[in-house]
């Protein structure tokens, strides 16, 4: 893989605002308005900024007291190309959790992807008269080359606008590793784009007055809405403009919500729905769900989670206070789920585990906790007890999660609902943020292969830019420009490695367009250099990475692959001689003479003699059939080149009945067909029937006009043929007959 | 009270509740004690997550009465997103052997009702394994092992037993 360079080292974006900084510091701008924002997503009380007494070698004696100064709180993010940074800082206004983190965000031609993140817990905070400056070393989800981070942030009055926040990183020595400038975005750490849409009849919740009924003296009165509630944890949610009204029959004739009524009414309702990582989330006001329940997030159950809630209208309704403050606790619940928010009592079934509040976490006064399950370390329990102590608000942890977790962690439709674990780094198969490649990769395959069977895939690169795109044709994934990742059944997702890697260093430049949209390749990826990926039946999730010639990063849906259970013992034993390692080494060579792969060949053997007829001989036929066709050079341990001569009867043999089955549906996929069928041809043209050969590529392509292909495709295949022939009538003008054997 | 299944062989099942001897003040939850006896083998799951609102099974269904009104008793499911059942769940009870099931999860309505004012409060407990579908018994969160847990899960008896009520005197 062409894996992105260190963002903590080397050149990543200028330094040069480190040398501002002093100067911008003395710059009077009026106030841009930011300040009342700030306020807002700060918290419930503003407080001056961070006090000159905060603890720190380099504070400055004699700072004016009377000033306001700007909160040190918030998000900020540099620019321009190789690296961006996403900062957010909080170490100050209400809540604070001391904590910096950002995600770091790649930019590739015409697409910016994500690539990773870092946290730093309880930096050291020093205080100038002129900045502020915070420092720690950072938790990251790569191995960070300058782990140390220092961040820069000027103060400014209330009445000046933000100063950009200086992000500089330290290997562990001190040396200097790269640098990013990062103006001011956002008084919140995360905005999220809510959509709320409700059913017909289904009344949304608007707000509830803190002091309608009685509360603990630390929580002040105030009219909280969902979007309050969110803010004064410091995310914004910002409404969408959309809000459609869902008829009910679309929860089917019983007017229940079950998940799968929902999730389906996310994806023909929720107008920013997609299945990629984005700060996006639908909630719906819906009637009522099959299983009574007061709401629910019901995106968990797929390959893009935690896009979805809803609330159940007719379990919640009311107009009293305790209801309307019921309704706002279930709301703001349910939309913790969404960004990954476990209840109170599960945080430890998190992956990794977290710890767990109070009694196990029923002691914990959240939102995230159900109010009867409410039980403190000391006192009654219950859901009087949990209203009378409860504050309106997240816990501290669940604050570091909302505000600091890891981009996928959070983000809507990245990692699944309380998962975050894979072998290989997910990121870097995640959907670019943004993109402009003008390019669209996808993996097809059948969509179930017997246990055993060689899982081929059939990857297409089009285009989706009608002015045409150049790009290169490196789509194999034995070449350094396709990567392809393998989600297996247990979670793990590995990443497929060629046993041989093929070096593409020529240009091999194509033109997708209208009259050549696409190009594909079949790939074969059931074994590789880490053994075989599919080695126990159940569903894997396999997509495809192809970085295209101007950099962008192209990135495909996700394929859902089916391995079956072996049902009778031929499948179990057919099974167990195609998994040996050497038999999927010579899958993946088509074939060896190899002395060292003799037990493969002969399981392979095995299978064509003892189970012939059964589905997957085909693949055992191919193998044999293909590397038959071709002369197989040996050196021997004494250094002597032999050469074993091709084997056109025994390749013309098997290649045949592979031709003949696929043809019929039973075999391999369509461009391996196609291989076969040229590699038949080729046989039958060194045994010297040029004729046949000749028939065999025709009878190609009316085998492919009657797999209903797509005309552009046809017609490859069509110049393909003509070109095959040609060259097989050129090769035996040159070369006499082999005698037949 | 006892409990059939309705599968081939029968099985009695007997729930009981216990508190504390003698009248109990006012104003605190009362410690009640569970126990569940199978007059053959039989393999049980104790109090899980979602257990007692009913959003799976095991159910698990407190309830407190007085003067023959419910003064207590779990609220309506608020979602359905519970924790994963696991093989180490399952528990394989000799005959005659007590259960408590609320070993490893406590029932909140029991532990967190206050009976305030004096009078005979009557608990129940009922505990229904007739789910419909066995996946009714899985986890939503990091459910793993399925297989293996389906498996035991079609091992559990199903039955629907409530214990004889347990009168508490609160003065």
């Amino acid at each position: 893989m062409s894996a992105p360079s260190d963002p903590t080292q080397g050149t990543s974006a200028s330094l040069s605002g480190v040398a501002d900084l002093e100067h911008r510091l003395q710059e009077v701008v009026p106030s841009d308005g930011r300040v009342a924002e700030q306020r807002e997503a700060s918290g419930l009380r503003q407080e001056p900024g961070l006090r000159q007494e905060t603890p720190g070698p380099q504070e400055t004696p004699g700072l004016q007291r009377d000033v306001q100064f700007q909160l040190t709180r918030g998000r900020y993010r540099s620019g321009g190309q190789g690296y961006q940074l996403e900062l957010r800082v909080d170490v100050d206004g209400v809540r604070p959790q001391n904590r910096v983190s950002a995600d770091f965000f790649s930019t590739s031609g015409g697409t910016t992807s994500y690539f990773g993140s870092f946290i730093v817990h309880f930096p050291t905070v020093t205080v100038t008269a002129a900045q502020v400056v915070l420092q720690g070393t950072g938790s990251f989800t790569f191995n960070a080359g300058a782990p140390v981070v220092r961040v820069t942030v000027p103060r400014r009055t209330t009445a000046q606008p933000q100063g950009d926040a200086t992000v500089q990183f330290l290997t562990a020595s001190g040396q200097p590793g790269a640098g990013y400038v990062c103006p001011f975005v956002s008084p919140y750490f995360r905005s999220v784009v809510l959509e709320q849409d409700s059913v017909t009849g289904a009344v949304p919740f608007v707000s509830y007055d803190t002091s309608a009924l009685p509360q603990p003296p630390t929580s002040p009165s105030r009219v909280l809405t969902v979007v309050k509630s969110y803010a004064e944890a410091g995310i914004e949610l910002q409404m969408s403009g959309f809000s459609n009204i869902v008829a009910t029959s679309a929860a089917g004739p019983d007017l229940l919500w079950n998940d799968a009524e929902l999730h389906n009414a996310m994806v023909q309702h929720f107008s920013g729905f997609a299945n990629v990582a984005q700060w996006r989330l639908w909630m719906l006001v819906a009637s009522a769900h099959t299983g009574g329940y007061r709401g629910i997030m019901f995106d968990y159950n797929d390959a893009c989670q935690r896009q979805g809630a809803a609330v159940f209208y007719n379990a919640i309704q009311g107009n009293t206070p305790q209801a309307q403050r019921a309704q706002l606790r279930t709301y703001v619940h349910e939309i913790g789920h969404a960004f990954n928010l476990l209840h109170s009592w599960q945080k430890n079934l998190a992956v990794p585990p977290q710890p767990l509040g109070p009694n196990g976490g029923f002691g914990d006064l959240s939102w995230m906790n159900y109010v009867q399950n409410y039980q403190p370390l000391s006192g009654a329990g219950g859901e009087a007890a949990y209203w009378a102590a409860f504050p309106f608000q997240f816990t501290d942890s669940e604050l570091v999660h909302l505000r600091h977790a890891n981009y996928r962690d959070v983000i809507m439709g990245a990692n699944a609902f309380g998962t975050g674990a894979a072998e290989i780094a997910p990121e870097l198969f995640d959907e670019p943020v943004e993109d402009q490649s003008g390019l669209a990769l996808e993996v097809r395959a059948k969509e179930a292969f017997a246990f055993g069977e060689p899982v081929v895939v059939e990857l297409k690169l089009s285009t989706t830019d009608l002015r045409g795109r150049n790009t290169h044709s490196h789509l194999h994934p034995d070449t350094d420009f396709t990567h392809v990742a393998v989600t297996q059944p247990s979670g793990r997702t590995v990443l497929y490695r060629p046993m041989l890697r093929h070096c593409s260093d020529d240009a091999a430049v194509v033109r997708l367009d209208q009259d050549n949209p696409a190009i594909y390749r079949s790939a074969y990826i059931g074994h590789g250099a880490d053994g075989h990926y599919f080695q126990q039946p159940g569903e894997y999730r396999v997509r495809a990475q192809y970085l295209a010639s101007d950099g962008s990063r192209i990135v495909s849906p996700v394929c859902r692959i089916r391995v079956r259970y072996p049902v009778t013992q031929a499948d179990q034993e057919v099974a167990e001689l195609m998994m040996g390692e050497e038999s999927g080494k010579l899958l993946t060579l088509l074939g060896s003479d190899s002395p060292a792969l003799a037990s493969g060949n002969a399981a392979l053997q095995e299978v064509i003699d003892k189970h012939g007829k059964h589905p997957l001989a085909v693949y055992a036929r191919m193998v044999r059939g293909v590397n038959a066709e071709r002369e197989f050079k040996n050196l021997t341990a004494d250094n002597e080149l032999t050469i074993r001569q091709p084997d056109t009867k025994e390749s013309i043999q098997q290649l045949t009945l592979v031709a003949d089955a696929s043809a019929r549906g039973e075999g391999v996929d369509n461009i391996t067909l196609n291989m076969v069928m040229r590699r038949l041809a080729g046989a039958q043209a060194k045994q010297g029937d040029l004729e046949q050969a000749t028939g065999t590529i025709d009878k190609m392509v009316r085998t492919f006009e009657g797999k209903q292909l797509r005309p552009s495709v046809l017609e490859q295949i069509r110049r393909q043929a003509e070109r095959t022939k040609a060259a097989l009538a050129s090769e035996t003008k040159e070369r006499p007959a082999q005698k037949k054997k | 009270m006892t409990g059939h299944d309705t599968e081939k062989k029968a099985i009695v099942i007997h729930i009981e509740l216990t508190a504390p001897g003698g009248p109990h003040p006012a104003g605190k939850p009362v410690p009640v004690s569970v126990s569940v006896v199978g007059t053959t083998e039989l393999l049980l799951v104790g109090v899980l997550d979602g257990s007692e609102d009913g959003s799976r099974y095991p159910r698990y269904r407190p309830a407190v009465s007085l003067g023959g009104q419910i003064v207590a008793a779990p609220p309506a499911a608020e979602d359905p997103l519970v924790a994963a059942l696991r093989v180490s769940d399952f528990v394989r009870l000799a005959p005659g052997e007590p259960f408590d099931p609320c070993a490893s999860r406590s029932l909140a309505t029991f532990e967190t009702f206050v009976p305030e004012a004096p009078g005979s409060y009557v608990y129940t407990l009922t505990l229904d394994t007739q789910s419909s579908a066995p996946e009714q018994w899985l986890g939503r969160i990091n459910q793993t092992d399925v297989p293996e847990v389906l498996a035991l899960v079609s091992q559990v008896p199903r039955f629907r037993v409530t214990s004889p009520p347990l009168v508490v005197e609160v003065r």
